[in-house]
């Protein structure tokens, strides 16, 4: 479904992704691991067209979306979810579904937000009030699901447990194994490494810009290397 | 309920203003108060909602008034008619400003109208055959009189074009309310949120950014043709970048984001060099320091600062019993 291919990315001289290729099958989650400064982020970016890499490419359903621009990539069902709980802090959880469905702005999109808030029964309590004033697991809510309102192909969560307590990350985690059982396909991004070894289907390990390990979640939980590294074994 | 009270106590306030105070003085300031609230409402639309600040509203206001006293005076069109066609070349002239201008994020923006505000400065001064230079233009008319079962409404009496400017004023709100409450002022407002998120969602930014542009400076235009009918003298000064940057000023004085905010910046960025008039050569100076406290202390501008205080006062009051139990 995605295939990024050799992908090379540079901010100004300096090059932070070396050739990175990767690949996410129809219906599976597959997760990006790797410490902080890998270029996990900047993959992401890439991929959804808020930054142009400097070699390489990236298809989509056999169309290349190489260098196009974010908006017409989030129609073709590529939807992002963004790192760090990123909303329209002074819209309502309402207003914040009803523009991540922007993409299907023709069609009706009740079935949708009944779907999202039966997801998180929490959200339909606060469905009138400004994103902004919510917990920080309730914003990670409202963001997860404004990207499930587009319908999209392939849903991309960058993150999604960075800053949250605990308890909330376990919600996440089974918020993240119903998706996949919507039949969504996943690719996540996570430094939470066991939690996404556990939810996903398959892993890559970036490091410096480079993938150095990948495999099935079950290999790479295995592996001494992730182990020691990410895993704390 | 506090709210429809204080629209109907600020609707009737401006209907009643020349009956108040009926010297010509305090009407005419209201007339150019009352056009630059027009290009505040404006300004507000690209600044606080969509969160691009342009620095080309003055500039836009001189297309719109020079366009309509051009086409009259030349082609001779009728007043009316030129009012609704200057706001509409004016749009013409931002469309292709802002299509390479809009490419950029942020600051840059800024500084691209900043410069296109200056370009057309220079044209209004330098294109002499056309725009009479520093010399002007004059004798622009009023617009012709209306007659409504018999009366006569003439336009050169200035209590008749206080109230013209009052109804556009209130016609632009509405188009304003109503664009606000539609889906595309929700996108405008989730572009200024979190552009990055809205582009993530499949909006296309640049050209909702263009439509607020656009927007913002056919007003601008309106309000530069109701002033050229009102002074029925034009010269380039009032368009250059100083008036923009008030325009700017209004919005975050009176609250940027909000509907009233640029009412009560416009009146006060017009109202307030007048009333210091009586401070002589320090004018000025108790104007910009005035301005510091507001910007220090009010960050949000005094509309919303107003509110919290009004929300709280009411809060207080039928909070107490509650207390008390």
């Amino acid at each position: 479904m995605l295939t990024v291919t050799n992908l090379r990315i540079a901010y100004g001289g300096a090059e932070v992704v070396h050739g990175v290729s990767l690949e996410v099958g129809e219906g599976e989650c597959v997760a990006l691991i790797g410490p902080n400064g890998a270029g996990k982020s900047s993959l992401l970016k890439a991929v959804c067209g808020l930054i142009k890499p400097t070699a390489g490419n990236i298809v989509f359903e056999g169309a290349d979306i190489t260098g196009m621009a974010g908006h017409e990539v989030a129609r073709r069902g590529i939807a992002m979810c963004p790192e760090g709980r990123q909303m329209f802090p002074e819209m309502t959880v309402m207003e914040n579904l009803r523009l991540g469905a922007y993409r299907r702005r023709k069609e009706d999109i009740s079935a949708e937000i009944e779907e999202v808030m039966t997801l998180f029964p929490r959200l339909r309590e606060r469905a009138s009030q400004m994103a902004g004033t919510l917990s920080g697991g309730e914003q990670e809510m409202v963001a997860i699901s404004r990207a499930l309102m587009a319908k999209p192909q392939l849903c991309i969560f960058d993150e999604p447990s960075l800053g949250i307590a605990p308890k909330v990350v376990d919600e996440i985690e089974d918020t993240l194994v119903k998706i996949k059982a919507l039949g969504v396909t996943v690719l996540l991004v996570e430094q939470a490494v066991s939690m996404a070894l556990r939810v996903a289907d398959r892993a890559y390990v970036l490091e410096a810009g480079e993938v150095v390990a990948a495999g099935t979640s079950a290999e790479m939980s295995s592996d001494p290397r992730v182990q020691r590294a990410y895993l704390g074994a | 309920m506090i709210r429809l009270v204080l629209i109907a106590a600020v609707a009737f306030g401006g209907i009643a203003f020349p009956y108040l105070l009926t010297s010509n003085y305090f009407i005419h300031l209201a007339i150019l108060a009352i056009i630059w609230m027009i290009v505040a409402q404006g300004a507000n639309v690209i600044q606080g909602y969509t969160g691009y600040v342009s620095i080309a509203q003055a500039g836009f206001m001189g297309i719109g008034a020079y366009s309509s006293a051009l086409l009259n005076l030349n082609a001779g069109w009728p007043v009316w008619i030129c009012m609704i066609v200057s706001p509409l070349i004016t749009a013409a002239a931002s469309l292709i400003a802002g299509y390479p201008s809009l490419r950029v994020k942020g600051h840059y923006f800024a500084i691209v109208t900043l410069a296109l505000n200056m370009v057309i400065f220079i044209v209004l001064v330098n294109w002499i055959p056309v725009t009479g230079g520093e010399g002007g233009i004059a004798g622009i008319p009023a617009p012709e009189s209306i007659r409504i079962a018999d009366i006569e409404i003439s336009f050169l009496s200035r209590v008749n074009y206080y109230y013209l400017v009052l109804a556009a004023l209130g016609l632009v709100m509405l188009i304003i309310a109503a664009l606000l409450r539609s889906r595309v002022g929700l996108v405008l407002q989730a572009i200024r949120q979190n552009e990055t998120m809205a582009e993530a969602a499949g909006v296309a930014c640049w050209r909702y950014k263009l439509f607020s542009f656009v927007f913002s400076a056919s007003l601008a235009g309106f309000a530069g043709s109701l002033y050229a009918h009102y002074m029925s003298f034009l010269s380039p000064a009032p368009f250059s970048v100083d008036h923009s940057l008030n325009a700017i000023l209004a919005v975050i004085l009176g609250g940027s984001g909000t509907l009233a905010g640029p009412l009560v910046g416009a009146g006060l960025t017009v109202a307030l060099p007048e009333i210091l008039r009586i401070a002589d050569s320090y004018r000025l100076i108790i104007y910009g320091v005035g301005l510091v406290i507001v910007v220090i202390f009010l960050p949000r501008g005094l509309v919303p600062w107003l509110s919290d205080l009004v929300r709280r006062a009411v809060r207080g009051r039928t909070g107490k019993p509650t207390e008390g139990r």
